[in-house]
């Protein structure tokens, strides 16, 4: 027997005295009484905000009513789930799961098992959905807790988070955790049975299933406009006020003289101060015709003009002090006979 | 003689089950799943993929995986 398949034995055993030793799984039936409870709340501030005519309360309450009737449709689905008899076998003997353990290994792409951090992780291959690549996926199962309510995580390896909510990277995966939906009772039945190549496949299935009635954020939601200028994502997206593009926060220019929102080539500078202006708040330098905002012209003209013409005016105005100086031909010259 | 056939479709279900000798994967899914498609399931015998005409052995384990299953919020 090789290092690896002694390793994948001893895990064997260790999981199936694990499942062995916890009691027979039961959800508690005090669950619903909480989920009721807070559903029972809401309806009651609900009814009140309403009666007021509060509309933004009573529009949010609305909200949190529909969520909490989930959950207690949820909280009833496990109670009931619950009520069946338990079937049999209840955990696979230990050289069932050594098997298990083993088929991971053809299954999926990389298989790591931790036994000091008592987890193991299933790598996934790339999962594209509706054409958008959002990469492979680590399934990683804490054996400590396989039978408690967060036995296990979902982590994008090269993750391709929604614009909207960096945290979904997958529409039925938020923050590391699997949205499970109708996975939910196989996967809690597989993992107090010990079947870990089928909550392991279950989960992968999950995973390659995009339900677009209930995901965190929908497929065509996924990324948000593209920035005309660089291509970039555009999250907060600017509009060009020029030709109406649709811009980035980093390819976005705010006119110095009206804010008005311009592209790169909507853009325009003065050619004066260099600072980015719209074409609305430049005018013509009468004398060179550059571009100039308000601030760096004078009497209509850019500085260097300005500057240009009052040395040629100062020039002018010293001329005829200098001219004085001149005797015009003949004038107090006296005659001499010869 | 007895298999042991695992439906991760709905609630999850394992069992020891009896089938006759010579029963192949697709008559198994037949008797069990009725009208379903067995396209639209991943069927593994003993964790491997199989053949549809395959037959059984006693003590196989027959698992039959939904391709897909939603998840939802």
């Amino acid at each position: 027997m090789t290092d690896r398949n002694k390793t994948l034995l001893r895990t064997a055993v260790r999981i199936h005295d694990q499942l062995a030793r916890s009691p027979t799984q039961s959800v508690s039936i005090g669950l619903l009484d909480v989920a009721s409870d807070i559903c029972l709340d809401v309806a009651r501030r609900l009814r009140k905000a309403e009666a007021r005519n509060w509309q933004a309360a009573t529009d949010k309450l609305r909200c949190d009513l529909a969520s909490s009737l989930d959950q207690l449709r949820e909280c009833a689905a496990d109670v009931r789930r619950s009520l069946d008899p338990a079937p049999t076998p209840i955990v696979l003997p230990a050289p069932q799961i050594y098997h298990d353990l083993l088929a991971l290994h053809q299954e999926f792409h990389a298989v790591e098992i931790d036994l000091r951090q008592r987890k193991i992780t299933c790598q996934t291959a790339p999962i594209e959905l509706d054409d958008l690549y959002l990469g492979p996926f680590n399934i990683i199962l804490s054996l400590d807790v396989m039978c408690d309510g967060d036995p296990y995580q979902v982590v994008a390896i090269d993750p391709f988070p929604a614009d909207a909510n960096s945290n979904v990277t997958h529409p039925h995966v938020e923050g590391d955790r699997l949205c499970e939906g109708d996975a939910r009772a196989p996967i809690q039945r597989a993992l107090r049975q010990g079947r870990l190549f089928d909550f392991f496949l279950i989960v992968r299935q999950t995973l390659e299933t995009y339900n677009p009635g209930s995901a965190y954020v929908d497929l065509e939601e996924w990324t948000g406009p593209r920035c005309e200028d660089c291509d970039g994502r555009a999250a907060d997206p600017f509009t060009c006020q020029g030709c109406s593009a649709t811009l980035c926060d980093e390819c976005v220019f705010e006119c110095v003289g009206c804010n008005a929102i311009a592209c790169g080539a909507c853009k325009t500078i003065c050619e004066a101060c260099h600072e980015p202006y719209c074409s609305e708040c430049l005018t013509p330098c009468r004398t060179c015709k550059t571009s100039i905002c308000e601030e760096c012209s004078t009497n209509g003209q850019c500085p260097d003009c300005d500057r240009k013409e009052e040395a040629d005016q100062t020039a002018t105005a010293e001329q005829p002090t200098a001219g004085a100086a001149v005797q015009p031909h003949g004038v107090g010259e006296a005659h001499l006979p010869a | 003689m007895k298999i042991l056939l695992i439906n991760n479709d709905g609630g999850g279900f394992a069992d020891h089950v009896d089938v006759a000798e010579g029963t192949t994967v697709d008559k198994l899914f037949a008797q069990h799943m009725g009208e379903a498609n067995p396209h639209d399931y991943l069927i593994r015998v003993n964790r491997q993929p199989v053949h549809s005409r395959q037959v059984l052995q006693e003590g196989d384990r027959v698992s039959i995986t939904p391709v897909k299953i939603e998840g939802a919020c």
